[in-house]
């Protein structure tokens, strides 16, 4: 036993530290269907012609997660829309999109 | 290289110290199995395998504490640990010199260190465990020697050099 005796001990103290760590912000679903486009970070859409999902997609196919999508950031985010985009105007004049994840 | 309880000590505080490493990443891992599938997913090496390895590392990962909490399986998980540790060192020092996009898929509070930080920890961590395996093959064969012997060893004989 006193061979297993620090191994046990860390053992607990990894399992009392993950207890004690905040999970990460769970994954938020929902089944809306929706079609997916690339956005900038300004709020462009970066080919409004072509959806990420040619058929539209439920949100439950995307992983929410609205902190990695920054605004300001260089990266791109994938935004969900009701109907399909026709007039590459800006993405945050819309109100029925969402912001889903990092490009 | 002399084997005494310092030496004995160093090997088995290493072993501690990599069984509290890898049980609270892999726990992480898994918790966030979700969120850690899709960081990898974004990582330029690792991509095209996110979902095998976004199952599969955490498990390893447990799998090694095991090996280490054992007695007779212990030099199976240093060795384990020092090939793991060598690749996530090696994959830092990657994807610092020759990646724009850095996501971090480590796991609970080591998600806070930068790169930087990460790849100092990963080698100390590369080295301690390489130590402990020199350290840990000298006890072993201290004590294969002296049971081969089939003889009380001297209390003044058992810190002689081996080498």
């Amino acid at each position: 036993m006193k061979n297993y005796f620090l191994g046990i001990i860390a053992v607990l103290t990894a399992i009392a530290f993950s207890a004690f760590t905040p999970a990460h912000q769970s994954v938020k679903r929902d089944t809306t269907p929706m079609l997916w486009y690339e956005v900038a970070s300004n709020g462009n859409l970066v080919d409004y012609l072509n959806p990420i999902n040619s058929t539209p997609a439920t949100r439950s196919d995307f992983l929410l997660n609205e902190e990695t999508c920054i605004e300001g950031d260089e990266e791109d985010c994938v935004r969900g829309f009701d109907n399909t985009v026709h007039t590459p105007t800006s993405a945050t004049d819309r109100t029925e999109d969402d912001i889903i994840q990092k490009d | 290289m002399k084997s005494s309880p310092a030496h004995t000590w160093i090997v088995e505080i290493t072993a501690a110290l990599l069984i509290l490493l890898f049980a609270y990443t892999g726990i992480s891992k898994l918790r966030d199995q979700e969120i850690f599938q899709l960081v990898i997913s974004k990582s330029p090496v690792v991509a095209p395998f996110a979902m095998i390895v976004s199952w599969l590392l955490p498990l390893i990962e447990l799998s090694t504490v095991l090996l280490l909490l054992i007695p007779t399986t212990k030099k199976i998980g240093f060795w384990i640990s020092l090939v793991m540790m060598t690749i996530f060192t090696c994959y830092i020092g990657f994807m610092l010199m020759f990646s724009s996009k850095l996501p971090c898929s480590c796991g609970g509070i080591l998600r806070q260190m930068s790169w930087e930080h990460h790849l100092i920890f990963n080698i100390f961590f590369t080295v301690l465990t390489g130590i402990s395996i020199r350290l840990y093959n000298k006890n072993q064969l201290f004590i294969a020697i002296n049971r081969g012997s089939r003889k009380p060893v001297e209390k003044s004989k058992q810190f002689l050099q081996i080498n």
